[in-house]
């Protein structure tokens, strides 16, 4: 047994990221040049992923993240008046304000 | 998130696809409708999410409905081009037609409907037709079913290949070398002075095989000063307008003004452009890279300043997730292999991380250390947005700090050696009636035969700003004598960066364009 196994081993005992555990799919590409029997020849090959709706699970309950989140669109402004407005994160842009408010509007919890 | 928390999301199979012919570019549109299958099945669970929201336990402990919706895409042109289904010679995020790629203005964002519309109506019809904006004939991409998805807006410019690479070396460098001749533009660049701060290109750059994006950094910095006087000053507003465009551009924050100045500074380019056409240089300016301008205020002021979307981040990654996790295995079922590499990976963060957090619970200190100064001089932390009163848009008003070396390199220089080697020859005129001002109590006025400690540079805090960087920016001023070869050894020339001291305030704020220098 080398060390080098039981180490693996340890690490495999770590906690782990449940939702992102690894999928491989496996394609059955048709093409349309035809082989010796008159089929179209195929291909397999292999679509690896993760589910991405748990890897923003992951990432967005992530507490090393907690002081660097920001959940929800604003605007920024430079002056009290707010005259003058400041873009720079994308959750101060307009994009993401005019996304919310959509959601917002057929959102039923 | 500013953070760059990055999840590897799958790898997407690469396969010659010799089931295909070659005919009729079969085997390459096999290739793209590979792709989008594989992607809308890698990202099919942000259809539902997308559309009825998912509850989840955030960092900071509240459970929150959660609409993963696809926001960006960051890419190249040619992968823009493969995601958002046109041809290369057009346009990704509009539908100019690509021989009047070299105008301001026409190019309209594509919409969703209508593409997926376009390619439902050639999909029923007998598929003879080419389909109109340069689409290409995949029935199915993978964001037709992602809710409130608009993929065209999503496609964010890209400031390495488009400006740095494209505009700036490829076109801008070119068409000023053709204006200007090689051997003069290098010899401007030799004849530059040595300045701390900037990269002085000592044998010029005509030679350079290899430019990062370090280098045409380098380079536009200096440009517009190198070529004035060398070339006319239509030409060389062109120049500027350019330069500036590529620095507006890279601004982390941005308000209504900036935007404008970009949106002019393209503008300017576009009014004065035809010099190169009556130079001979240029017939034509339909490039895409050039046309990818049109499209950055928008973005901009759609999804936020563009050091979010820097496509480098992604060239790192490529090493850290792909080539890294390739070597760590046996390069058989390599794949296979690479996934348990990342899932430990990520298994031994969480465990440091957590550790982190437990150390971190024993020592009361868990409160944010206190930078700001009651007289605004120190940099706030960005993420501290809990404070009423935003500190990132206080303009500084003291004095600005500076650093001088521990140990002073130069102990008991006499006078006369200031004179010779540094040239100081007013030193101690200079020096008595500094006393005399600003020291009325001291018991002497320095003497000729008096020595002085002379350090070699100083390190000048700039004032903190907001739009270019959240971290500390340093100037160098350096006074160094020019030391004498001894036998093998080479001497060295003297470096003395000059400095320009406001003495009036008064005369300098109110200083008009045609004095700049008033009261300094």
């Amino acid at each position: 047994m080398t060390s080098k196994y039981t180490f693996f081993k340890l690490i495999d005992q770590l906690p782990r990221r449940d939702g992102m555990k690894w999928t491989c799919e496996l394609i059955n590409v048709e093409g349309n040049i035809l082989g010796e029997g008159g089929q179209p020849l195929t291909e397999v090959v292999e679509l690896w992923s993760r589910n991405p709706v748990e890897c923003v699970r992951e990432l967005i309950g992530n507490p090393a993240f907690r002081d660097m989140m920001a959940y929800a669109p604003e605007r920024v402004y430079l002056d009290e008046e707010g005259k003058e407005r400041v873009i720079d994160e994308m959750w101060t842009a307009d994009w993401w304000w005019r996304t919310q408010v959509r959601i917002m509007m057929f959102y039923v919890p | 998130m500013s953070a760059r928390a990055t999840v590897l999301l799958g790898y997407i199979p690469v396969s010659k696809l010799e089931c295909f012919s070659t005919a009729h570019d079969a085997r390459q549109l096999a290739g793209y409708r590979l792709y989008h299958y594989c992607m809308s099945k890698i990202l099919e669970p942000l259809v539902e999410a997308g559309r009825s929201g998912v509850e989840m336990l955030c960092a900071d402990g509240s459970v929150r409905c959660v609409f993963p919706i696809l926001a960006a895409y960051i890419a190249d042109h040619p992968e823009q081009c493969l995601v958002v289904n046109c041809q290369e010679n057009h346009c990704p995020r509009g539908k100019i037609d690509p021989n009047k790629r070299g105008e301001l203005d026409g190019c309209l964002l594509r919409s969703q409907k209508e593409t997926l519309r376009q390619l439902n109506a050639h999909k029923s019809s007998d598929g003879n037709d080419p389909l109109p904006t340069g689409l290409r004939p995949v029935y199915e991409p993978f964001w037709a079913r992602l809710p409130l998805c608009d993929i065209f807006s999503c496609i964010t410019p890209d400031i390495l290949h488009q400006l740095h690479k494209g505009v700036f070396k490829d076109h801008l460098v070119n068409w000023i070398t053709a204006v200007v001749g090689k051997d003069e533009l290098d010899r401007r660049f030799k004849a530059m002075a040595n300045v701390p701060g900037l990269r002085h290109f000592k044998k010029g750059i005509s030679h350079v095989q290899q430019w990062t994006g370090r280098e045409h950094k380098e380079m536009q910095k200096v440009f517009v000063v190198l070529v004035a006087g060398a070339v006319s000053s239509t030409v060389l507003s062109v120049v500027q307008a350019l330069i500036d465009f590529i620095y507006y551009a890279q601004l982390h924050l941005h308000t209504q003004k900036t935007i404008n100045a970009l949106k002019d500074s393209l503008a300017t380019f576009h009014r004065h452009k035809e010099v190169f056409r009556d130079l001979k240089i240029r017939e034509h300016f339909n490039i895409s890279k050039i046309h990818s301008m049109v499209h950055y205020a928008e973005a901009i002021s759609e999804r936020g300043a563009l050091d979010g979307y820097n496509t480098e981040l992604s060239e790192r990654l490529h090493i850290d997730f792909a080539k890294e996790g390739y070597r760590a295995g046996n390069q058989r079922d390599y794949i296979a292999q690479m996934t348990v590499w990342l899932e430990r990976r990520e298994a031994i963060k969480d465990r440091k991380e957590y550790f982190r957090w437990l150390s971190s619970l024993g020592s009361s200190n868990t409160a944010k250390p206190v930078k700001a100064s009651a007289d605004g001089a120190s940099n706030a932390d960005d993420s501290d947005d809990d404070s009423d009163e935003d500190i990132r848009f206080t303009p500084s008003t003291t004095p600005r700090l500076y650093h001088i070396a521990k140990n002073c390199p130069f102990r008991r220089v006499p006078l006369h050696q200031l004179h010779n080697g540094h040239g100081a020859s007013e030193l101690l005129g200079a020096l008595c009636t500094f006393v005399k001002t600003h020291l009325p109590s001291a018991p002497a006025l320095p003497r000729p035969n008096y020595s002085y400690s002379v350090y070699k540079q100083l390190k000048i805090e700039l004032p903190w700003s907001p739009f270019i960087s959240s971290e500390e920016r340093v100037e160098k001023v350096r006074a160094i004598a020019p030391v004498h070869g001894q036998g093998r050894r080479q001497g060295s020339p003297g470096y003395f960066d000059p400095i320009l001291v406001i003495e009036d305030m008064d005369a300098f704020k109110s200083r008009s364009p045609t004095a700049p220098l008033a009261g300094a």
